[in-house]
């Protein structure tokens, strides 16, 4: 039989299948024309695209789709447990360290645990599952312990105590957010919860990033004054916040590649955080911490939490085994102002039981707390590790829940107090969420929105598709649930009004859904509502009055462009579409691709009721042409009299544009609107739209940074 | 490709059909590689267009064809890895049941049982068995686009096909 075995046989085997269509140059241009530039900025956006996005060919083939059969983790009572900062060495002290209750995990009490956890002892090997390669990996084991003679043996204990900020000297907290000045914010999910963004005004100055670099503009009366670039030294800019005379940003670590092979080794691995003097510019300090960006929050009262996901799958990117001795590769570490620290085994949270899988592998949720008041608010407050992996976050002013799952979604709530992180309760909950605003606190329960698939017999092939809200206590036990609303079709967005939730899903047409959660035990679909298209986000506009952005559609579920629309929600048992506004239809040419940012970020909206402004970015690429002749525009929006009316635009016309040329945000400031990209700023009379100033940027570092261009 | 240097400053430009042209030189080496490395086309196409979306965002000065195959290939076998590791949290049945890709198509006697054999290979190896039987690289090169040490992906690819023919024989 031996003779079938050779290159040319495994090679026609392998290519045996004819490539998909969906495979194609053609089709994945298509895909990165709608998504590509959005790339660098929504990371996290990406999984929501591919997994529930609007890009047909990608469902249209799906053959059997991963089984969800993994089982629910056993929920159980939550033992509270003191918070220790034990220092530990790789020697394993004992440390008693109690359960916590849930989930099984348990505070680690050596290194060594978490080394034998991740099974770091098998890095050696290379190997996942075949038995005879881990005898072969013992010769092999001797071979490269010789050539790895100068392996890097760093490891540094931590100094946690040091770094932990004394409450007793803690300045009394100032609350800064709170202004009636006349101008736009980002808009915050939950109200004292403040989210970051990548452009933040005071009023008078306004600062921008899109990638690289921040663009600092005074403004006064439409006209820019002063404008100033600074930190440029930092990596991509995720996002920011200006809180009292601070502005704090949030950026990955700088991406310093030597050619395209080191490009991936040495990619971002680390999330850093900025903090700098509004008055000059000056940076106060600097802390950085491993794995990529998740999310941050900033309460009011001035404490800051981040979340990043340090994983390294397989383990194999390392260039030799991971030696007990080797913390600095497996312990989670921050910086603070170059000085660097191990998290203590104390601080990080490991599973009690055995892990499922035998391979070698390293995936933490990292939580950071600052105090923004404090004299020294880069020096965390509070550092801790979850063993597992970080996706979408929300967060209320008493709790943070870390979620992430592709076919079901594990939760943890983190009790967040003053700059504290304490882990409180985990779950699971069948399906995946869509965003931030699928969840909610309220009145001591969590609510959760989820899309999942159900499998056939054999877990190979959906045959539905499903969508359930649950209502858990704080233990996260379910108190309640409602499924069956949607069959078939994909949550699209939430919004949750304190007992009502409104759920948007979408196949062919946007069915609102009102849910009455006032009996959390027992919720109740009240009304639903069929219109084409779907809203992406929606907003409460007033009382009674729901706003909902997306994509518009026909009756057979085509999208064909953007949408407004605002829904009376005054009555649940009665929903009612108010009116609707197709965006951009007069830019329709059969060449031209009409998007907006805002679909997968809905912070580029400009949502202003006390102005009666809405703001939505549009841009217009002309495709499948031979020179690239785009559009980059905010289009303005009243509603008035139970209708949208169109207002005007801050546009730029851009020849050969990308990402950097995009307008990605705009604001109110006084009786001037401004709209900004990396290349220009744009102000503009509120009353009429006519543009009133503009300032252009010629910053090549940014497109070289951006486009990974190294010398 | 004729002038694979103006496609690819193209394409660090944001111009998608240049992007396209370069990707249009590995998309038939991925999709095979992606299809035999993990369970199902639909996973098969989230690697895939990941690291499209990824190589597009990030694209830098390549010298040459060669280059950018090795480079997209790395990221590809990023994203692989990644979904591996995610079927090895799930159940270990659902492997099992996952395992009919290659034998699906068309019913093929004469490579039935290499099919089979192939098919009953770990991640690492039909990772590694891809790269050289499929995209051509030699040792070094599969060293650095996975991510392992040269001597290692010798010695593992001759107990891979050593395997094969073991399994065959049997």
């Amino acid at each position: 039989m031996s003779e079938i075995y050779n290159d040319e046989n495994i090679k026609k085997v392998l290519e045996e299948k004819n490539v998909p269509e969906a495979f194609s140059p053609e089709s994945m241009k298509v895909m990165l024309d709608k998504f590509g530039y959005q790339q660098r900025r929504s990371r996290n956006i990406k999984f929501n695209i591919m997994k529930i996005g609007s890009f047909a060919a990608a469902l249209a083939l799906v053959v059997g789709i991963t089984a969800a059969i993994y089982p629910l983790k056993d929920k159980c009572e939550i033992v509270d447990s003191g918070i220790s900062y034990h220092d530990c060495d790789t020697s394993s002290q004992a440390i008693i360290a109690e359960p916590l209750g849930f989930n099984n995990m348990k505070y680690a009490e050596s290194y060594d645990e978490i080394y034998d956890y991740f099974n770091l002892k098998n890095s050696r090997y290379y190997d996942s599952s075949s038995q005879y390669v881990k005898g072969f990996g013992k010769d092999e084991m001797v071979y490269e312990a010789a050539e790895d003679g100068l392996v890097d043996e760093e490891g540094i204990a931590g100094e946690e105590s040091d770094m932990m900020y004394d409450f007793e000297s803690a300045p009394p907290s100032s609350n800064s957010s709170l202004n009636n000045a006349d101008y736009t914010n980002t808009y915050n999910q939950e109200s004292g919860v403040l989210e970051s963004d990548i452009v933040k005004t005071d009023g008078k100055t306004i600062y921008y990033t899109s990638s690289y670099g921040i663009k600092a503009a005074q403004v006064e009366n439409g006209k820019f004054k002063e404008v100033k670039t600074f930190a440029e030294d930092l990596g991509y800019i995720n996002s920011m916040y200006l809180y009292d005379d601070k502005l704090v940003v949030i950026s990955d670590s700088k991406f310093e590649a030597l050619d395209f092979y080191d490009a991936l080794n040495s990619s971002v691995d680390s999330t850093v955080v900025t903090i700098y003097s509004k008055e000059d510019y000056s940076m106060l300090g600097q802390y950085e911490q491993k794995g990529y960006y998740t999310d941050v929050r900033l309460r009011e009262d001035g404490f800051m939490y981040l979340v990043t996901d340090q994983s390294d799958y397989g383990c194999y990117e390392y260039d030799g085994e991971i030696k007990p001795q080797d913390t600095s590769k497996y312990i989670p570490s921050y910086t603070v102002n170059d000085e660097i620290n191990s998290l203590p085994c104390s601080n990080i949270l490991i599973s009690e039981l055995e892990p499922d899988s035998t391979s070698p592998w390293i995936s933490y949720i990292n939580l950071s707390a600052f105090d923004l008041n404090s004299s020294v608010p880069y020096n965390p407050t509070d550092v801790k590790a979850v063993a597992g992996n970080a996706g979408t976050i929300y967060c209320s002013m008493k709790n943070l829940y870390v979620t992430f799952g592709w076919d079901n979604t594990e939760i943890t709530r983190f009790e967040i107090s003053e700059g504290t992180i304490i882990p409180k309760a985990g779950t699971s909950v069948k399906g995946v969420v869509k965003d931030q605003f699928s969840m909610s606190e309220y009145n001591g329960y969590f609510r959760i929105a989820t899309t999942f698939d159900n499998f056939d017999f054999f877990g190979l092939t959906a045959i539905e598709t499903n969508n359930c809200l649950y209502v858990l206590d704080m233990n996260l036990d379910e108190v309640g649930q409602i499924s069956n609303f949607g069959l078939d079709e994909t949550i699209k967005s939430v919004n949750f009004n304190g007992d009502m939730a409104y759920i948007v899903t979408f196949r062919q047409t946007d069915p609102l859904y009102a849910i009455d959660l006032s009996d959390p035990a027992n919720p109740k679909k009240t009304d639903e509502l069929k219109i084409t298209g779907y809203s992406s986000y929606m907003q409460s506009w007033a009382d009674g009055m729901l706003l909902g952005f997306g994509e518009n559609g026909d009756e057979d579920g085509n999208l064909n462009g953007l949408k407004l629309s605002m829904f009376d929600n005054s009555d649940p048992d009665n929903l009612r579409v108010i009116d609707t506004a197709e965006i951009g239809n007069n830019f329709n040419h059969k060449n031209a691709y009409l998007y907006s940012y805002a679909i997968s970020d809905r912070k580029a909206l400009l949502i202003s009721p006390k102005h009666n402004i809405i703001g939505v970015p549009v841009n217009i690429d002309l495709i499948y042409t031979d020179s690239y002749n785009g559009k980059y525009a905010y289009i303005f929006y009243s509603f008035e009299n139970g209708k949208f009316k169109e207002l005007g635009e801050i546009s730029t016309d851009v020849t050969g544009g990308t990402y950097l040329d995009g307008l990605h945000r705009a604001v109110i400031i006084g009786d001037y609107v401004y709209a900004f990209s990396d290349k220009v700023f744009i102000s503009a009379d509120i009353k009429n739209f006519n543009q009133v100033d503009s300032y252009e940027f010629n910053d090549e570092y940014i497109e070289n940074s951006y486009y990974g261009i190294i010398d | 490709m004729k002038d694979f240097k103006t496609y690819a400053a193209l394409a660090r430009n944001g111009d998608t059909e240049a992007f396209s042209k370069l990707y249009s030189l590995v998309y038939k080496d991925m999709y095979h590689t992606a299809v035999y490395n993990l369970r199902n086309e639909h996973d098969a196409y989230d690697a895939v267009s990941e690291a499209v979306m990824d190589a597009f965002s990030s694209i830098g000065r390549l010298k040459n064809e060669e280059a950018f195959k090795s480079w997209i290939m790395k990221i590809l076998f990023a994203k692989i890895k990644r979904k591996q590791k995610e079927y090895m949290h799930q159940d270990e049945d659902i492997d099992n049941l996952n395992d009919g890709e290659l034998i699906s198509g068309s019913f093929d006697f004469e490579n039935f049982e290499l099919k089979e054999a192939m098919n009953n290979l770990d991640f690492e190896s039909k990772a590694l068995l891809t790269l050289s039987v499929l995209g051509g690289y030699n040792s070094f090169e599969i060293a650095k686009i996975y991510g392992m040490k040269a001597s290692s992906v010798r010695s593992r690819l001759m107990r891979i096909k050593e395997q094969l023919r073991l399994n065959l024989t049997v």
